[in-house]
C-alpha cells in the first residue's frame, strides 16, 4: 500500500527555521494536523493504524527541539517538563532522543512508523515523507 | 670392650644413653615421615588443589558468563536502536568503548550486522577485519532487538575476548602452573609437563564449555614443607643432643663430685689410715644419706681400729711379756730359780693377785691342782710332778688352761735342759779327764814301743822280713800314736780349751814347710805335684800350727786317696779372704757321703788292710779348727774317681770384716 | 523508621543523580519495556496528632508491550515517624489494551475518572499540600473494574466509562469504600482551556447509595493557573452535600517560585458544616521534580487553621 506521494517545498526564503514533521513512507498517515502531531509527542496517541508510532526528539538543547516545542506542541520548556511529571505517574514516556538530524533520517529510513521532525527537507527518494510542516518563529 | 664401657663415667653412659633412644627415635621418625606422610601429604595436596581447581574454574566460568551478561546488556540498551541508522552519531561507539575500556583485557566490543561493521569499540577493528573469524579471540554474540519493536533484529553486539589471556593463567604460586586445554587444539594454549606433578583438571561450563581447567602443583614443591619439617626435626634432634649432652655433663657433675669426694676421702683415710676423716656432703639426696653412712661406718671403724689397736697393745705388751718370760726362763741356771722366775712371770702375765708354788712333796688339803709343773725325770724315766702353781685372782681371759699348758710345757724343758746341762757338763768334764788320762797311759807305753822299735831299726842286721816285720810295728804304732793325739787333741777341741795364738804367719813359708814335711809321702807314691801362690799379702794374723795342721791334713788326704796323677795345691787371695785349695784327682767321693765327711770318726771306706794313716779324724778336726781361725772347709768332688777338691777358706784375725757376718754358712 | 529515612534521602538522592537529558522522571530497566520511578513527600501539620508524616512513598513501575500497557503503583505511606511497622499497599494496578488508535480499555484499580485534582493526586504534581475538600467525601477517589475509553479529534475530547461491580483491590486504600461504582466522564481541550464534567452513582460498604456530579475547569495562563470545580452529592436522607467545591489560582511568581491562593466552599449535610476555607500557599520548586510547600490554612467554622509544610519528590 504504498503511497508514493512526495512535496518538495523548497525554502527560497531565508527563514533558518522550518519544521518539517517527517515520517517515513509506509507511515499510515500522509498527514497530520498540528493537534495529532502534538498528541504523538506528548504521548497521548499512540497508534496509528494500529501500529505503535515511534516519535523521535532531539536532545534537549537542540535549537529545533526548542523551537518544535514551542511552535508545535505550544508549550515552554517548564511546562514540559511539569507535563512529563504528570505523564510519568500516569505510564506516559517521552519520545526516544537522537543526536543528529542524520541519526534522525536513518531511523525514518529504517523504521516504519518512525515519525521526527527535521529542518531541512527530505531529499527524494529518500523513503520519508512530510506530514506537517510549519515555522520557527 | 666391656672393660671400657664399665670404666666410663656415668655421664658419658647417659649420654650414650639418650644418644641411643633420641636417634631411634630420630631415625623413625624421618622414616614414618617419609613414607607415610609424604603420601598423606601429596593426597592433601590434591585434595587442596581440586579445591583450589573448582574455585578457579568457577572465577573463570563466573568471569566469562559476567562477560557474556555484559554483551547482552550492551544489546538491551536503548541507545543501540542508533545501530539502525548505523550509529551515525557514534553513540553506540562511545559507549561501547566506555565498556571496553572500563572491562580491559584488551577486549574489543563490536556492533555488526550481516553487511557490516557498525560500530567498535577499538579502532583497530574495521569491517575487513572481521570478515573472517580471527582465531586469536573467543567470540561473545548477543543480537541487538529495537527497543520498540522486540521482533525487529538490529545488529549483533560482539565481544572479542583475547584467547591469550586465556593462555596465560596466573597462580598465587609460581611452583602451581594453571592452563586451560581447549576442546580443539590451538596454538598459544600450551600443554607444560606434568611429569613428577600433583595434576588436577576440571571441565568448564557456560561460555567455555568443553574447555577443561588444569593445574599442576610441583610434588618437589608439595614435599618442601615436609623436607623442611625433616630439616628442622633433625637440627632439633641435634640441638636437643647438644643440650641434652650439656645438661647431663652439668647434671652428672653434680652427682659425681660427692660420690668423686666420697671415694677421695676412702683413699685418704687408706693413705693416712686416719679414720677420724669425714666425707661432707652438702646433698641430703641418696648421695647424702650414702655419705652419713659412710661416715658412721668410719666413725665406728675408727672405733674398732681404736679397740684393736688397744687390744694389740695389750697383746703387744703380752707378748713382751711372754718374750722376756722366755727369755729369763732360758737364762734360768737352776730348777728353782726356774720355778721363781716362771711364778713370777706368771704372776705379772695374767694379773693374779697371788702366785705361789708349791712343792708336790708338801701336803695340802684341797690343793687346786689347776697348775701342775711336770718335768721329765731321765733317771725314773717317766714324768713326775714337782709341785703346783697357786694363782689367785686369775684373768681366765688372760691366761688359760691351755696357754698355761703351754707354760708349763716350757718350764718343763727348761727345766730338763738344766737338768741335761748338768748332766752333760759333768760327762764332759769326765770325758775330758778321762781322755786325758787315757791318753797319758795310752801315750806312754805306746812311746815306748815306738822307741825301741825304731832303736832296733837302726841297727842294721835284721833279714829282710824282719826289718819289714819291725816297720810295720812302727807304722802301727806311729799310727796310734797319732790316732791317741788327734783324740786328745779332738777332745781339746771339743772341750774349748784350745785358743789359737795370735802370730804373724808368713803364708808361703808354711806352704813350703808342708811340702817338706810331706815330701816322702809324696815321692814315695811318686805323684805330680803342682805348688802355686797367688797371694799378695802373704803375711798374716794367725795361729801357725792350727793352719799347719789344717793344710797337712788337707793335702795328706788327697795324697792318701790318690793313687796316681796331679795334686794341685794353690793359695790364693780374694781381698781379705784367703783360699788354700788343693785340687787331687784321686777317686773321689760320692757324693752322697759328704755329708757326713766332717763328723769325727766317719771314714768313706774303711779298708783294714790299707792302713793309710787316717783315723777318720782328720776332717772334723780340720773343720773345727778351721772355725777357730774363722774360717772353713769345704769338699767338693763329683765321685767315681773324678778327683775331689778340698777348699780351705780363711782371714786374717786383723781383718776388718764382722766376724759375725756368714763365714759360719756350712 | 531509619529505613523509612533512608529511602526518603535515597530518593531524594537518586533524582538528583540522574543523568539523563532534562530529568525526565523514570528509570528503564534494560532489556525490558519496564519503566520504574517514585514519588514520595512528608509534610507538617501543626494541628494532626501526628505532626509529621511521611504521606506519600510509593514506587511506581509501568511498561508497554505491543497493545498492552501495564501501571502499578504500590505505596508505604500513613506511617508516622514513630511506628515502626511498614503498610504496603497497592494504589493502582491497572492494564490497558489498546483496541483502536483512539480506544483504550483499562482493566484494575485506578484514579476515577472524575475531576481534575484528582488525575494527579499527590502532593510533587499538585500546587498545594493538603488537599481541597471535594477530595474526601464526594467519589471514591479510585475504582477497580473496568473502563473504556475514547478519544476524538487526536485527544482534544475523550469520553469515558467506568464500571466497577466489585469489591476494592485493597480496601483500605480508598476514602469511600465502594462495591458498585459506575461512573461517566467527558473531557474537553480548547487551547489552554481544559474543562471536565464527571457523574457517577456507587454503593458504599454499608450499602448506602450515592449519586454525584461535578464540573471542572483548568486555564492556564502566562504567569498563572486557573483550577477550579465543583460537585454535589445527593445519597440518602440527610446525607447530602449539596455543593462543594474550590477555586485556586497559582501565580508563577518566579520561575522556581509560586504562591497559590484557594478558597472553598462547601455544605456537608451529613455532618452538618457549612464552611468556607481560605488557604495562602508558597511553592518553591527548584526543579520540576522537587518542591517544598508552605501554606497557611483558614476554616471558618471548624477551628482547624494551622500551617502546613511539606517536602516532595519524584524521580
Amino acid at each position: 500500500m504504498k503511497k508514493i506521494i512526495f512535496v518538495l517545498i523548497v525554502a527560497t526564503c531565508l527563514y533558518p527555521w522550518e519544521i518539517f514533521i517527517v515520517a517515513n513512507k509506509r507511515f499510515p498517515k500522509n498527514d497530520l494536523t498540528p493537534k495529532a502531531v502534538k498528541a504523538i509527542f506528548l504521548d497521548k496517541k499512540r497508534f496509528s493504524g494500529g501500529k505503535k508510532i515511534l516519535a523521535i526528539n532531539y536532545a534537549f538543547n537542540d535549537p529545533l527541539r526548542e523551537c518544535f516545542e514551542r511552535t508545535v506542541l505550544k508549550k515552554s520548556r517548564r511546562q514540559l517538563e511539569l507535563y512529563w511529571l504528570k505523564a510519568h505517574y500516569k505510564g506516559k514516556r517521552p519520545p526516544k532522543v537522537v543526536k543528529s538530524e542524520k541519526m534522525l533520517l536513518k531511523y525514518l529510513q529504517k523504521v516504519d512508523m518512525a515519525v521526527g521532525y527535521t529542518a531541512t527537507p527530505p531529499k527524494e527518494g529518500d523513503m520519508t515523507k512530510i506530514l506537517y510542516k510549519s515555522r520557527c518563529e | 670392650m666391656k672393660n671400657f664401657w664399665s670404666r666410663l663415667s656415668i655421664a658419658y653412659k647417659i649420654f650414650v644413653a639418650m644418644l641411643i633412644v633420641f636417634s631411634t627415635v630420630q631415625i623413625i621418625t624421618i622414616a614414618y615421615i617419609w613414607k607415610v606422610e609424604s603420601k598423606i601429604l601429596i593426597e592433601k595436596e590434591e585434595k587442596n588443589l581440586k579445591r583450589q581447581l573448582f574455585e578457579k574454574a568457577l572465577f573463570l566460568n563466573t568471569h566469562m558468563a559476567s562477560l557474556a551478561k555484559e554483551t547482552r546488556f550492551l544489546a538491551g540498551l536503548e541507545v543501540m536502536d542508533d545501530l539502525i541508522a548505523k550509529d551515525i552519531d557514534k553513540r553506540v561507539s562511545t559507549i561501547l568503548k566506555r565498556r571496553a575500556d572500563d572491562l580491559g583485557e584488551d577486549i574489543v566490543i563490536v556492533a555488526m550486522n550481516d553487511d557490516s561493521l557498525l560500530a567498535s569499540s577499538s579502532k583497530r577493528f574495521d569491517s575487513k577485519n572481521l570478515k573472517k573469524p580471527n582465531l586469536d579471540y573467543l567470540y561473545l554474540y548477543a543480537p541487538v532487538f529495537a527497543s520498540f519493536d522486540k521482533k525487529k533484529m538490529i545488529a549483533t553486539i560482539t565481544m572479542l575476548y583475547p584467547l591469550k589471556n586465556l593462555s596465560n593463567l596466573k597462580t598465587d604460586d609460581p611452583n602451581k602452573i594453571l592452563w586451560l586445554t581447549p576442546p580443539k587444539p590451538l596454538n598459544i594454549f600450551k600443554k607444560p609437563s606434568v611429569k613428577d606433578t600433583i595434576f588436577v583438571s576440571q571441565k568448564l561450563n557456560g561460555v567455555l564449555k568443553d574447555w577443561t581447567l588444569n593445574l599442576s602443583f610441583a610434588k618437589k614443591e608439595a614435599l618442601s614443607t615436609l623436607k623442611h619439617i625433616q630439616k628442622i626435626l633433625f637440627y632439633t634432634f641435634l640441638f636437643t643432643i647438644i643440650l641434652l649432652a650439656g645438661a647431663i655433663f652439668l647434671l652428672s657433675k653434680r652427682l659425681t663430685n660427692p660420690i668423686n669426694k666420697l671415694s677421695l676421702t676412702v683413699t685418704e683415710i687408706i693413705k693416712t689410715k686416719d679414720y677420724t676423716k669425714q666425707a661432707k656432703i652438702d646433698s641430703k639426696d641418696e648421695i647424702g644419706q650414702l655419705c652419713d653412712s659412710f661416715n658412721k661406718l668410719i666413725i665406728k671403724t675408727a672405733k674398732l681400729m681404736e679397740d684393736i689397736r688397744k687390744q694389740e697393745k695389750i697383746h703387744h705388751i703380752q707378748l713382751m711379756e711372754l718374750i722376756h718370760f722366755f727369755n729369763d726362763l732360758i737364762n734360768t741356771k737352776t730348777e728353782d730359780e726356774t720355778i721363781k722366775t716362771a711364778l713370777l712371770h706368771i704372776k705379772t702375765f695374767s694379773k693374779a693377785s697371788d702366785a705361789n708354788y708349791i712343792p708336790a712333796d708338801k701336803n695340802i688339803k684341797n690343793l687346786k691342782k689347776d697348775f701342775p709343773i711336770k718335768m721329765y725325770d731321765y733317771d725314773t724315766k717317766e714324768i713326775k710332778t714337782l709341785g703346783y702353781f697357786l694363782l689367785d685372782g686369775v684373768d681366765e681371759r688372760l691366761i688359760g688352761k691351755k696357754l698355761f699348758g703351754s707354760f708349763c710345757k716350757m718350764i718343763k724343758l727348761q727345766l730338763e735342759h738344766i737338768q741335761l746341762l748338768k748332766t752333760t757338763t759333768k760327762a764332759l768334764e769326765a770325758k775330758s779327764t778321762f781322755l786325758s788320762i787315757i791318753s797319758h797311759d795310752l801315750k806312754t807305753p805306746l812311746g815306748s814301743i815306738l822307741n825301741l822299735t825304731q832303736h832296733l831299726m837302726i841297727n842294721q842286721n835284721f833279714t829282710e822280713d824282719e826289718y819289714a816285720m819291725l816297720r810295720r810295728i812302727e807304722v802301727s804304732a806311729e799310727h796310734l800314736l797319732s790316732m791317741i793325739n788327734n783324740i786328745l787333741q779332738l777332745s781339746k777341741l771339743e772341750s774349748n780349751s784350745i785358743t789359737p795364738h795370735r802370730e804373724t804367719v808368713n803364708l808361703n813359708t808354711v806352704l813350703d814347710e808342708i811340702f817338706d814335711i810331706l815330701e816322702p809321702l809324696i815321692q814315695e807314691k811318686n805323684l805330680n805335684l803342682v805348688k802355686s801362690s797367688h797371694i799378695k799379702n802373704s803375711e798374716i794374723s794367725s795361729d801357725e800350727n792350727i793352719l799347719k795342721q789344717i793344710f797337712i791334713n788337707l793335702l795328706s788326704n788327697a795324697i792318701k786317696f790318690t793313687r796316681k796323677g796331679k795334686i794341685d795345691v794353690m793359695l790364693k787371695q780374694d781381698k781379705d779372704t784367703y783360699i788354700f785349695k788343693v785340687t787331687d784327682s784321686g777317686r773321689g767321693i760320692d757324693p752322697k757321703r759328704q755329708r757326713f765327711l766332717f763328723q769325727p770318726f766317719y771314714q768313706t771306706n774303711v779298708d783294714m788292710n790299707n792302713l793309710q794313716n787316717g783315723s777318720g779324724l782328720g776332717l772334723a778336726l780340720s773343720q773345727k779348727m778351721a772355725r777357730l781361725l774363722q774360717g772353713y772347709i769345704t769338699i767338693y768332688s763329683e765321685g767315681n774317681q773324678k778327683g775331689t777338691t778340698a777348699t780351705f777358706t780363711f782371714k786374717s784375725f786383723d781383718s776388718k770384716t764382722d766376724s759375725s757376718d756368714s763365714l759360719y754358712q756350712f | 523508621m531509619k529505613l523509612k529515612q533512608i529511602l526518603f534521602l535515597s530518593y531524594l538522592l537518586s533524582f538528583i543523580l540522574k543523568a539523563d537529558d532534562t530529568l525526565i522522571p523514570g528509570y528503564n530497566i534494560p532489556q525490558t519495556p519496564l519503566y520504574v520511578g517514585g514519588y514520595i513527600s512528608a509534610n507538617y501539620d501543626g494541628k494532626r496528632e501526628d505532626k509529621l508524616l511521611f504521606d506519600d512513598i510509593a514506587l511506581l513501575f509501568y511498561g508497554n508491550y505491543e497493545k498492552f500497557d501495564l501501571l502499578g503503583e504500590i505505596e508505604i505511606s500513613d506511617v508516622p515517624l514513630k511506628k515502626k511497622a511498614l503498610r504496603i499497599h497497592t494504589e493502582r494496578f491497572r492494564i490497558a489494551y489498546y483496541l483502536y488508535d483512539d480506544t483504550t480499555l483499562y482493566l484494575g484499580k485506578f484514579n476515577s475518572n472524575t475531576g481534575f485534582w484528582n488525575q494527579i493526586p499527590i502532593n510533587i504534581l499538585e500546587d498545594t499540600t493538603t488537599y481541597p475538600h471535594i477530595m474526601e467525601n464526594i467519589f471514591p477517589k479510585l475504582t477497580t473494574g473496568i473502563s473504556i475509553y475514547q478519544s476524538f479529534e487526536e485527544g482534544e475530547r475523550e469520553i469515558s466509562l467506568t464500571i466497577q461491580h466489585n469489591n476494592d483491590l485493597d480496601k483500605h486504600y480508598n476514602n469511600i469504600i465502594v462495591d458498585r461504582h459506575y461512573s461517566l466522564g467527558y473531557k474537553d481541550t480548547m487551547d489552554e482551556f481544559v474543562w471536565r464534567l464527571s457523574g457517577g452513582y456507587y454503593k458504599s460498604v454499608d450499602n448506602r447509595d450515592y449519586f454525584y456530579a461535578g464540573a471542572g475547569i483548568r486555564k492556564e495562563f502566562l504567569n498563572y493557573t486557573l483550577l477550579s470545580e465543583l460537585f454535589t452529592k445527593r445519597g440518602e436522607k440527610k446525607r447530602d452535600i449539596p455543593y462543594d467545591g474550590y477555586l485556586q489560582l497559582t501565580w508563577h511568581m518566579f520561575y522556581m517560585h509560586d504562591l497559590v491562593f484557594r478558597s472553598e466552599f462547601y455544605n456537608d449535610e451529613s455532618m452538618k458544616i457549612k464552611e468556607n476555607i481560605s488557604l495562602l500557599g508558597y511553592t518553591f520548586r527548584p526543579m520540576p521534580s522537587f518542591s517544598i510547600k508552605t501554606e497557611y490554612i483558614r476554616h471558618s467554622k471548624l477551628s482547624k487553621n494551622r500551617f502546613v509544610f511539606s517536602i516532595s519528590a519524584m524521580f
